[in-house]
């Protein structure tokens, strides 16, 4: 054998030493958990055989503890580059099977590369999360690890898509990397995410909790609000991957991808002009009016679980990605409350920073009221969404299907914050306040007056009717020029799409800044 | 002063109740020890009549107890069974209509109770499925958010 063909033979060996991780046994007991290794999941996101892999050769250099006893190649995390659907990401996936996927300095290092390499190539990153938390051996070296992969995330935020993945424990500081990318998606019953588990929690508050309690992934998807998305295999979790980056742009310069149509873009849907109920009181689903008007009835919803009152999803019209915002009826009756502002903000935000177009459906009644709204800061989070729909530049589209009254009009992407072309159905009513609050105000000198409750109760159906019949429509908005066309609701879609041609090439710039200083 | 053991949902409670006469507004109860403050809204006859109330009907105890204010506080080690869970009102309102009782096997969103909030009647429907153990509030009732509405086991 010549020297040549020994040192080839090192390196075949080499490679399927670091293939293999932390070791065959090790890979078993992943398997044994229902989780896939590192490479797996890597092998099931990317098109096949475009992985190229960076660092295989990479060990830790740690000489404490004992540390220096295993140098697993690739310590504990693979990363690279490969296509999806033909466009270039780069991804790092976590091993669990070398030292509990635990963050060495060198494990970051990695990270770092890809995640720098991404940015400079303007192409998504992806992080596949599965580890034990920070590798204890190495001290300061582990914080100083996720810092500098903080600060990355940070940086690229708003130039990149940053998609993580939790395959597995996600705790401490770990939890912060995912916490600053774009979306989330959490694995049911495997992954958690808290910044102190329950054994810390025992022994501060004297909680009993079970990791899925404290930091499940059905938790952080209805009552934190941390991760959008839950699902029940991690197959589930990368399919999702791959759809949510099939709406994103590579990065904040390019335009948001096309797809072909199949679906006319000149359908006429009649269940919409039937969809509102007669009765100003009853609910609908909002869910129906966008399936009925986006392309082929498909739409991707984020943070589903989450402030239901609220839907945000990506969706089509001709092809095109769209973000649509809109309130959701059939829940807490459409309200804007601190969690619906909260996950809306910051949905505009993403959408904006992409060059994604925003579609918003309006049918809010107002802010929630309460104290327990208030004490919660109601004010600032509200101020979230106002602030994140004025700042925003991409083509923003309204449509006021029902309600909109009060402050809530305003911030639901009015005329006023800039909203480019804002449509209304016959059915809306676009008013200061409803008509009952309206006639207690305008009248409480007449209504004070009253002595005989039927009387009285008379003057204010008068009142209120003579006010829904000025107010409660779309006119009165319209005649000022803060809708720009009554719409059929049936024609809607098409009408949608029209309004995107026409402002596809808007040109709006914000003042320059170092930054704005949203109400955080 | 008068002195009951009570089981409420297979949990026990040692409950004493000092006396309580016609007059009374205000009982001082201890439920396990914890001192509560019991006001007492409209039920004298109930409270009068000598209570030969023994612990096996620990409903009818407890339904005198619940109405006033300090009555979430005992409620709570009932709450928690992890099987089950507890129907939270999501925004303040008006109960407009009730559509289970207790017993009722219910589905995955199934509409438990309808709220008139916001000028609109919002339903409430179950997030999973289970029985109807407990009905919390009446219709007609004005309900605050994060109020308890329903126990589904």
């Amino acid at each position: 054998m010549s020297e040549i063909q020994k040192k080839i033979n090192q390196l075949i060996e080499n490679r399927e030493q670091a293939r293999l991780g932390g070791g065959q046994k090790r890979i078993d007991a992943q398997h044994a958990k229902g989780k896939y290794t590192a490479r797996e999941r890597i092998r099931l996101l990317l098109d096949e055989g475009s992985f190229e892999e960076f660092d295989m050769f990479v060990t830790h250099r740690c000489y404490d503890f004992g540390m220096e006893k295993s140098h697993a190649f690739g310590d504990g995390v693979v990363t690279g580059y490969g296509t999806i659907g033909g466009r270039l990401v780069y991804v790092f996936a976590q091993d669990f099977t070398v030292t509990a996927g635990s963050l060495s300095l060198s494990m970051s290092e990695k990270i770092c590369k890809v995640m720098d390499m991404a940015m400079r190539n303007g192409a998504p990153c992806i992080g596949l999360n599965d580890s034990g938390g920070a590798r204890i051996q190495e001290g300061i070296n582990a914080l100083a690890g996720y810092a500098n992969i903080f600060q990355r995330n940070v940086m690229a935020s708003g130039v990149i898509p940053q998609i993580s993945a939790i395959f597995g424990p996600c705790a401490g500081g770990a939890v912060y990397s995912p916490a600053l990318t774009d979306f989330i998606i959490m694995k049911k019953e495997t992954s958690n995410m808290f910044l102190t588990g329950p054994k810390v929690v025992k022994t501060v508050t004297g909680e009993d909790v079970t990791q899925e309690q404290l930091g499940g992934a059905m938790m952080h998807t209805t009552k934190s609000g941390v991760a959008q998305f839950a699902v029940d295999t991690e197959e589930e979790g990368i399919e999702l991957i791959k759809k949510l980056l099939s709406y994103m742009p590579q990065n904040n310069m390019e335009d948001t991808p096309l797809t072909v149509c199949t679906d006319r873009i000149d359908r006429l849907e009649d269940s919409l002009n039937e969809i509102i109920p007669d009765n100003a009181n009853k609910a609908y689903d909002m869910a129906e009016v966008i399936k009925a008007i986006v392309d082929n009835g498909e739409y991707l919803e984020s943070a589903a679980g989450f402030a239901k009152n609220i839907i945000t999803c990506f969706a089509r019209f001709n092809g095109q990605s769209v973000g649509i915002i809109a309130n959701q009826p059939k829940f807490m009756a459409g309200v804007l409350d601190i969690n619906a502002s909260r996950t809306a903000a910051r949905f505009v935000r993403f959408c904006d920073a992409f060059n994604i177009p925003l579609v918003t459906l309006v049918d809010v009644p107002g802010f929630l009221p309460g104290t327990t709204q208030e004490y919660g800061g109601v004010i600032t989070h509200g101020a979230k969404l106002l602030f994140a729909y004025c700042e925003a530049t991409v083509p923003k589209i309204t449509i006021t299907l029902r309600k909109a009254y009060g402050g809530a009009y305003i911030v639901m992407s009015s005329k006023h914050i800039r909203g480019d072309i804002n449509y209304a159905w016959p059915t809306a009513e676009i008013a200061v306040m409803g008509a009952s609050g309206a006639v207690g105000v305008l009248h409480a000198k007449e209504l004070a007056a009253f002595e005989n409750p039927e009387e009285r109760a008379k003057f204010v159906a008068e009142k209120e009717k003579e006010y829904n019949d000025k107010f409660s429509n779309p006119y009165n908005a319209a005649r000022y020029g803060y809708i720009d066309d009554v719409i059929e609701p049936r024609n809607t879609r098409f009408r949608i799409i029209r309004a995107l041609q026409s402002l596809a090439t808007k040109r709006l710039q914000n003042p320059p800044k170092k930054h704005s200083n949203i109400p955080l | 002063m008068k002195d009951y053991s009570l089981k409420i949902n297979g949990h026990n409670y040692d409950v004493q109740i000092d006396d309580v006469n016609d007059a009374s507004t205000v009982a001082h109860v201890k439920v396990n020890g914890t001192a509560y403050e019991v006001e007492i809204v409209g039920a004298k006859s109930a409270v009068t009549t000598k209570p030969h109330v023994a612990p096996a009907h620990p409903a009818a105890n407890s339904a005198m107890i619940t109405p006033a204010t300090a009555a979430p506080s005992p409620r709570i080690g009932a709450v928690a069974p992890s099987t089950g869970y507890t129907v939270k009102c999501p925004l303040p309102g008006t109960v407009l209509n009730i559509n289970v009782k207790v017993g009722d096997q219910v589905s995955t969103g199934q509409t438990l109770l309808i709220l008139e909030a916001m000028k609109m009647e919002n339903n409430i429907d179950a997030d999973r499925g289970g029985v109807v153990k407990e009905i919390l509030v009446q219709q007609g009732a004005t309900v605050m958010e994060g109020d308890n509405l329903i126990i589904i086991e």
